[in-house]
């Protein structure tokens, strides 16, 4: 895959995961939005998920997830969008984003909200991290022995 | 025989209205949120989902609520939902090594590379009720004391007052601090791996078959292994909670060891057609058991078989009962003899679906007036003609929804 | 796969149905009665189900999206072959070898795979087979010869002259659909017009 396109990927990935806050204060930087129309509406629907048997084995179908997506079209660029659940306003928003990521004049201002948006989710994750990482068991008594044979 | 039957609607009608009286309860108590259903009663939600077998949290919590915290109820109402939205394909498959764990504890190795992770458990925990988290103090308290101790536990900085319920989105958890200092969590490589360097585990590999799928046709027994996970993971909990039970009672004996158990946050990734690459979709939450199990020899290298379990969501006592029926069912595979009814496996996955089973067990409650008419009139002709053959019911009539 | 391909552009996806239930509905009821009264030609004017001109033929690009998906995955004729991404994108309709697909559409006779390759369906799913969408088959040259068809959906039996249709694609169509319930079942395409031909209309020479 060339760089430009998983750039796009990073791109899309990125505001997938984003919250439906992050994404409506992200859209509100590009106001007054260009004109733009839906190539696919946003939608919801269903993708049945794969596992592997021992996480490495055969595919397996595990159970489905609810999502939803939207295509839209702005100064002949286009722009998908997908989020978790029944939320056809987050995969809107983010149609529109990767949208401008392909607008030239537009991309600069994307890239950095994009900056933005992956740092608040960092943040948060970490937070989450250290607080999880506080439960791990320390046995004081026996080496923490990674490279000792167990 | 299907026989007609008029009326009732304005009974039924009654009813309805009774049932969502009955669902709100008291007026004087606040209404309950979909937003506290879903992150205060969470890990009912997560079983709604997993046995609903649709993974969409504001769905599910919504569902129980309407089944008013009725289970079994709520995760049909989610069955019947997921029929309503189009179909689109398959996920790429997870990654679960590379989930972003909440918990990882292994019953095998005490310090496994990673570290053992409790995460927020019940284990170690008082089984006794925590009367503070309740609504109102026990007894009255001596004056003066009143003021400080009115029983509602700290105040996270910032929160309403009870009764002023508020939304909260996914991701936003009540009692976040910002400034939680100390390491995060490392990589965590899969437990198993450790065995399998030595070779004393059975390896497992993808053969790139495109795996069946219970939700599109129908398939004869037995079912591959594949086919049996995915029955699996949306089966009743409680139905192989038992079943894994009765293995470790003797119904057919695994000796299980718990390799690895884990709860973690996976990617969805979506191959779009009109991308022609992979995307992220979605996270989910998946818990994730593995077990090692009694070895079998292998032209006299014998080494220890497995179990997996895998179950969306945050649903530790399933995947680990999962684990354990899922090793059990594979008897006939290393030649054991089915002993138990957790490793027959026509009677496992005939007979987990909770949904299924609710139906078909629900509709003998329904009108059966002309069958047992008939059944009636057959005993009352046996009395009168005593030498008859009769030995009880006659054949069962049970045409589906027979009046 | 081209860049192009991969990304999609505005040509390549285009729009689809102008009312995704209501021209879904309109075109399926289309295909229903071209079915249920076989070789007599229904008017409509599947044009206007669309928000665009689909880059095929509009009652062809209308019976894929209300009748293919997935699952029922079709082949596409080479001059129809452009017409993959935007029937993927509006239809997630999966494009196989004609000898796999559930739906065949083929712009024309002399692009049709022979129809002894195409699934027949067995004993115990004659519903597993494929159905043959066919254009330029209603407009063209007018054969020649003429048939009675007959069957159920046809009361008295009914005078046919096929154009665009070779005497010889008729002729392999009976061999093939006297297998019966095994069988493949065809719609004739043409300018706002459909025709069915079940596999249980039979076709004799008038």
């Amino acid at each position: 895959m060339d760089l430009e396109l998983n750039a796009r990927r990073l791109r899309v990935d990125a505001l997938s995961l984003a919250t439906r806050e992050d994404l409506e204060e992200a859209i509100a930087a590009f106001a007054p939005l260009p004109p733009f129309s839906y190539l696919r509406e946003p939608e919801s629907g269903i993708v049945m998920v794969r596992a592997r048997v021992g996480g490495t084995g055969k595919l397996f179908n595990l159970g489905e997830i609810l999502i939803s997506r939207c295509v839209v079209e702005a100064r002949g660029k286009l722009g998908f969008g997908f989020a978790a659940e029944d939320d056809l306003k987050s995969a809107e928003l983010a149609a529109l984003l990767d949208c401008f990521g392909e607008i030239a004049s537009l991309a600069d201002k994307l890239e950095a909200v994009l900056r933005a948006l992956k740092a608040k989710r960092e943040r948060r994750l970490e937070a989450e991290s250290r607080k999880i990482a506080k439960t791990q068991v320390e046995f004081f008594t026996l080496a923490r022995g990674d490279d000792e044979p167990l | 025989m299907y026989v007609a039957v008029k009326g009732g609607e304005k009974a039924i009608k009654s009813a309805h209205a009774l049932l969502s009286e009955a669902r709100r309860g008291p007026l004087d108590i606040p209404e309950i949120s979909q937003g506290q259903i879903r992150h205060q009663l969470g890990l009912a939600v997560e079983r709604v989902m997993a046995e609903g077998s649709l993974y969409a949290p504001k769905l599910a919590a919504l569902a129980v609520k309407q089944a008013r915290g009725d289970l079994v109820e709520a995760i049909f109402l989610l069955r019947a939902t997921r029929g309503t939205f189009p179909t689109w394909g398959y996920s790429e498959p997870l990654d679960s090594s590379a989930a972003r764990a909440k918990r990882r504890i292994s019953g095998t190795w005490k310090d496994l590379p990673g570290g053992q992770i409790l995460g927020a458990t019940f284990d170690y925990s008082h089984r006794l009720l925590d009367f503070e988290l309740g609504d109102v103090a026990r007894h009255s308290r001596p004056l003066g004391e009143a003021e400080e101790a009115r029983g509602e536990g700290p105040r996270v900085p910032g929160e309403r007052e009870p009764g002023q319920a508020r939304e909260r989105e996914p991701g936003e958890t009540g009692a976040q601090e910002p400034g939680e200092t100390g390491p995060s969590l490392e990589a965590l490589p899969r437990a198993a791996r450790i065995l399998l360097g030595e070779g004393l585990l059975e390896t497992e590999s993808d053969d790139g078959e495109t795996p069946g799928d219970l939700t599109r046709r129908t398939y004869p027994f037995p079912y591959s292994r594949e086919l049996r996970l995915q029955s699996l993971a949306r089966a009743d909990e409680g139905f192989l909670l038992s079943l894994a039970y009765s293995t470790q009672r003797g119904f057919g004996s695994t000796h299980p060891f718990v390799a690895e158990l884990r709860i973690g946050t996976v990617k969805v990734e979506f191959w779009a057609p009109e991308l022609g690459f992979p995307v992220t979709v979605a996270e989910m939450e998946i818990t994730e058991c593995e077990t090692v199990n009694q070895f079998r020899g292998n032209g006299g290298r014998p080494r220890f078989t497995r179990g997996y379990g895998l179950v969306m969501g945050d649903n530790e006592r399933k995947a680990l009962a999962l684990a354990m029926v899922e090793r059990a069912l594979r008897a006939p595979e290393y030649e054991e003899g089915v002993k138990g009814p957790a490793q027959d496996e026509e009677f496992v996955l005939s007979h987990g679906d909770n949904v299924e089973a609710y139906g078909f067990v629900s509709h003998v409650k329904l009108p059966h007036y002309v069958d047992f008419q008939a059944e009636l009139s057959l005993l009352r002709s046996l009395r009168e003609n005593p030498g008859g053959t009769g030995d009880g019911f006659g054949e069962e009539g049970d045409g589906d929804g027979a009046l | 796969m081209s860049r192009s391909e991969m990304l999609g552009n505005f040509r390549d996806l285009g729009l689809g149905f102008k009312d995704p239930a209501l021209s879904a509905q309109a075109a399926f009821r289309a295909a229903l009665r071209a079915f249920a009264a076989p070789a007599l030609p229904v008017e409509m004017d599947f044009a206007s189900l669309f928000q665009a001109p689909p880059p095929l033929p509009a009652e062809m690009a209308a019976l894929a999206l209300v009748l293919a998906d997935g699952e029922a995955s079709v082949y596409l004729s080479p001059s129809l072959k452009d017409a993959g991404t935007y029937l993927s994108f509006h239809g997630g309709v999966a494009k196989v070898a004609p000898e796999e697909a559930f739906f065949v559409f083929a712009a024309a006779e002399a692009e049709a795979p022979p129809l002894a390759l195409l699934r027949q369906g067995s004993e115990k799913a004659p519903d597993e087979s494929a159905t043959l969408i066919l254009g330029g088959a209603l407009t063209g040259k007018e054969g020649g010869v003429k048939y009675w068809a007959s069957g159920p959906g046809i009361k008295e039996p009914r005078l046919w002259a096929p154009r665009g249709l070779s005497a010889s694609f008729l002729a392999e169509r009976g061999e093939i659909v006297a297998a019966y319930p095994l069988g493949i079942d065809i719609f004739l395409t043409g300018p706002n017009l459909l025709m069915g031909l079940p596999r249980t209309t039979l076709l004799e020479r008038a």
